[in-house]
């Protein structure tokens, strides 16, 4: 038993310092390109403006990666576990984010935990569990808008899928919400405040393209006769409810996570992950919509998706991030599956295409960072070192 | 019989609203003839009168024609269509609007052999006729949709194969071969395509071995002249033009070839699995990808939004074995995007058109699912909202479909199909004596000179010059310049006073090269607008003389 456990811990290490020495090696090459700091919400509107720094972000980082552990080994038997983590550890998306300064990985970590707060409370571990889910939506509620309105909205689809009874979570609620009051005051005490951090953060109106080009089409169709007829389906409405659809999909599908369509720094040529990890997602997927159990967990996965759907480009891999756990642990369940419940040739050519074509994109990605990645940057920014806002 | 009667007239009712789609309005929207088409024309047009191509070429397998090397189906197709309606835009485009409405019964027919299944047969079948992706390439000459066309025919007679007689060997053969001479795309597409589906139905082959050996043999046959001109003609020129690493994205962002060259083919295999994924945007199916408007507008896709669900629908069943024939789909789907994906730019919808069938056959059975899983709402009230809502949806997205083919694509991308230079061309024929010269600027743009023309295709085309003459007559050619009668095409130097001193020349440009503040009024000509009357494509000047007034400026 000790030398299992003693095995284990050799392993997690082994996959730690690998990650770290990645971020390490991005941070070599790619500092000290950041994104520009984004305060946290509280103290916005104390106008104290107060953000968090690059090494709480690389703790944020390490904590994920802890959190990560431990979750994945109440979801996945025995050593399967190891997967989660092993993807996670060479996956580039929380790699580049961590070396840039993202506040969202500081984010992620609060969430995992409010997660893992959950498992805790599932499991009877009453006082750590309520401990841990207070300080994690207090903390996010503290430092994100956004999640001070998608908090809620996790917790109720939680309770309505029957994930968590309410039972559970009755304490923590009620002390979170106590501990809120003074935030509540604060937004209701600095309306001024609250409006532009508000507009600072919901960008998903501010693209003028979708009234010109109505404006345009609709003048078009009166000067050819359709007028009135053509207003049926060219407005405003229609056109921005076309718009939402054309974001909410680019934020679910594939391509956006394991190919380079979507420019992780909005300038690399790095995929978020690697495409090799593409058949065991869609397999995890199909896997997870067959069942009814686990197909519960489907709306979270599309919630977490608003903060980058509320974003002002398309797609956001900054906000995304967020999702990059629930994506690694669909990844894993895919592999787990094709290597043990069917051992059949086809498995086994997908599982080996897998392995030889994730290390071949490891090896071709990092002496890409080494040769290129930096002046690709310089193409678009020159010598302007932040990236762009949050 | 008279489930038969019923079917064979719900088809024909399809088949006529298909060909009004196509035919309607077909010689103004689009609303000018493109750099391709005037091409195609005139090479039909020299084949139909000498039997030789515009170079002097008998009877070619590959059309020179603007160093492009176009196949010859389309072009040999053509031939009669100008014989009868005459060199001009319908005569022209007609070839491709009949093709597109008879591509109709035949998806009936290969759809039915297929599925097994009427009511699949039918929504495909009505699906092929109102897709947007279809008619939009039913409406102007294009070599894709004759080769889809040819496709379908092709796999339909092989269906037959698998279930019949010899003889459908021979005819499935030489129709995908066929195919490989229509269109560029087709000639990698159509040899993994076979190899694919002569190993999926391997077990009903080897049960009459002969079938396998006809079809084999006829294709060997056949291809002997593509494989000849791979290695004898420039032909392959195109395919050099168009591959993957030509693409600016590449070259310029992924590689920094001006930077670093190493590891750059494992980009590039990185490069190419972006690209063939980015088939599967919802952008490109759903909003943008037939690239109608303007860009950063929201316009057509090529299958409509209302499609969606029933394609979502379509997969699960697919996913879930529930279609027959599942592996010829997926093969034909995954092996019909590698000819675009290793393509440069963008994605092409042109060069995608091939994987339409297998779309439509997805969206068909979903479209059953769809309905499957209406009939399971018990609720009356609630199923008849669901339906008049669906309804709705549906009806708006075909408006906005209407309004973007009649009404925006004419207006935001004319420009693409060069309009204006058969009004600048038909004014110079109408003056040429008046001249001694005719100097067209191939180069225009509105927002900037990037847009290419070959105005000398469209002088030969609205001129029916005589093709016997023009392949005698002395031509001047080299990068920067094309002589021949009195036609010069290059670029106007007006700025450097060169071209503005020349009295007795007609010249022809964008007001890129004939700046609108360097002319004097009386020089101008004509000038000649984009369809919203506000963008100015085209001047037509000639010089008058002193300009010292510049001078004093």
């Amino acid at each position: 038993m000790r030398t299992l456990i003693k095995k284990d811990c050799f392993i997690l290490f082994t996959f730690f310092s690998l990650h770290l020495l990645l971020a390490s090696f991005i941070l070599r090459f790619l500092y000290p390109i950041k994104y520009a700091s984004l305060n946290l919400f509280f103290s916005e509107l104390l106008s104290k403006p107060f953000n968090v720094p690059l090494l709480l972000i690389f703790l944020s980082e390490s904590g994920i990666y802890l959190l990560l552990i431990l979750i994945s080994k109440r979801i996945f038997p025995g050593k399967r576990y190891l997967l989660v983590i092993f993807i996670y550890s060479i996956s580039p998306w929380s790699l580049y984010l961590t070396v840039a300064q993202s506040f969202y990985i500081f984010l992620l970590f609060f969430l995992l935990l409010f997660f893992y707060s959950m498992f805790l409370l599932k499991e009877d571990n009453k006082f750590p569990g309520t401990l841990l889910f207070v300080l994690s939506i207090i903390i996010i509620c503290y430092s994100s808008f956004l999640f001070v309105i998608i908090l809620p909205l996790l917790i109720v689809t939680i309770l309505i899928t029957g994930l968590v009874s309410f039972r559970l979570i009755k304490k923590g609620l009620i002390i979170s919400c106590i501990i809120l009051i003074p935030l509540i005051i604060l937004m209701v005490g600095n309306q001024a405040g609250l409006k532009n951090i508000s507009k600072n953060e919901v960008k998903i109106f501010d693209n003028p393209g979708i009234i010109n080009s109505v404006n345009v089409f609709l003048g078009e169709s009166r000067s050819s006769g359709y007028g009135d007829f053509a207003k049926l389906a060219e407005n405003k409405y229609i056109y921005f409810s076309k718009y939402f659809l054309l974001k909410f999909i680019k934020n679910i599908i594939p391509t956006t996570f394991f190919t380079p369509q979507e420019k992780l720094l909005n300038f690399s040529f790095t995929a978020p992950i690697y495409s090799g990890f593409i058949p065991p997602f869609l397999y995890g997927l199909y896997l997870v919509f067959k069942s009814l159990k686990l197909r519960k967990f489907l709306p979270l996965f599309f919630i977490l998706t608003l903060p980058s759907f509320l974003s002002e480009p398309v797609v956001d891999l900054n906000r995304l991030s967020i999702i990059e756990p629930a994506i690694i642990f669909l990844i894993s369940y895919g592999v787990i599956n094709l290597k043990i419940n069917k051992r059949d040739l086809l498995s086994k050519t997908v599982l080996i295409f897998i392995i030889l074509s994730v290390l071949i994109q490891h090896l071709v990605t990092f002496s890409d960072i080494i040769f290129r990645e930096y002046n690709r940057y310089q193409q678009i920014y020159y010598l302007n070192m932040e990236i762009g806002k949050q | 019989m008279n489930r038969k009667l019923s079917t064979v007239f719900i088809v024909a009712v399809i088949i006529l609203f298909g060909a009004v789609l196509r035919f309607y309005n077909l010689t103004e929207n689009p609303n000018s003839l493109n750099n391709d088409e005037v091409a195609y024309g005139y090479n039909a047009y020299s084949i139909l009168k000498t039997a030789r191509d515009e170079y002097g070429v008998f009877m070619p397998l590959s059309f020179q024609s603007v160093g492009d090397y176009k196949n010859p189906v389309l072009i040999y197709l053509l031939v009669p269509s100008i014989a009868v309606f005459g060199l001009n835009e319908f005569g022209i485009r007609f070839v491709s609007a009949f093709f597109g409405v008879i591509s109709i019964p035949v998806f009936f027919l290969f759809l039915r052999i297929l599925s097994k299944n009427d009511k699949i047969t039918l929504i495909g079948t009505a699906l092929l006729a109102i897709s947007p992706w279809h008619i939009y390439y039913s409406r102007f000459t294009s070599d894709h949709l004759v080769a889809l066309f040819l496709l379908i025919l092709g796999m339909y007679f092989f269906q037959k194969m698998l279930e019949g007689k010899k003889i459908w060997a021979f005819l499935s053969a030489f129709i995908l071969i066929l195919s490989m001479y229509t269109y560029h795309t087709n000639r990698l597409f159509i040899p993994l395509f076979i190899l694919a589906v002569l190993i999926i139905n391997y077990k009903k082959l080897s049960i009459d071995k002969y079938k396998t050996i006809i079809f084999m043999l006829t294709c060997a046959i056949l291809l002997i002249p593509i494989i000849y001109l791979s290695f004898t003609s420039k032909a392959n020129t195109r395919a050099a033009m168009v591959f993957l690493t030509q693409d600016i994205e590449y070259t310029r962002y992924v590689i920094l070839d001006h930077i670093q060259r190493k590891g750059e083919y494992f980009l590039l295999f990185f490069f190419w699995i972006r690209k063939y994924l980015n088939y599967f945007q919802p952008d490109f199916l759903f909003f943008t990808g037939l690239n109608m408007t303007k860009t950063g507008t929201l316009g057509l896709g090529v299958l409509y939004l209302f499609e969606l669900p029933w394609l979502i629908l379509g997969i699960i069943g697919l996913v879930n074995s529930q279609i027959r024939n599942k592996a010829t789909i997926i093969s034909w789907l995954l092996i019909g995007l590698i000819p675009a994906s290793i393509t440069n730019n963008e994605q092409s919808a042109g060069r995608s058109l091939i994987i339409l069938p297998v779309i439509l056959i997805i969206i068909s059975f979903g479209v059953l699912n769809f309905f499957r899983y209406l009939n399971l709402i018990k609720n009356k009230l609630l199923k008849i909202s669901a339906i008049s809502v669906y309804a709705l949806f549906v009806l708006v997205v075909l408006i906005q479909a209407v309004l973007v083919f009649s009404v925006h694509f004419p207006r935001q991308r004319d420009e693409a199909f060069m309009k204006g230079t058969k009004e600048a061309v038909l004014y110079a024929l109408e003056n040429k004596d008046k001249y001694n010269e005719i100097v067209f600027d191939p180069y225009r743009g509105v927002e900037a000179p990037y847009i290419v023309n070959i105005p000398h295709m469209y002088i030969l085309f609205y001129s029916a010059y005589d093709p016997g003459k023009y392949q005698k007559e002395a031509k001047k050619i080299n990068d920067e310049l094309f002589v021949f009668n009195k036609f010069t095409i290059r670029r106007i130097n007006w700025r450097i006073e060169a071209d503005r001193k020349k009295k007795g020349i007609l010249f022809i440009g964008s007001p890129w090269s004939l700046p609108l503040k360097d002319l004097r009024e009386d020089e101008i000509l004509k000038r000649i607008y984009l369809s919203n009357n506000k963008d100015l494509a085209l001047l037509i000047v000639t010089p008058k003389g002193d300009y010292t007034y510049l001078l004093q400026k």
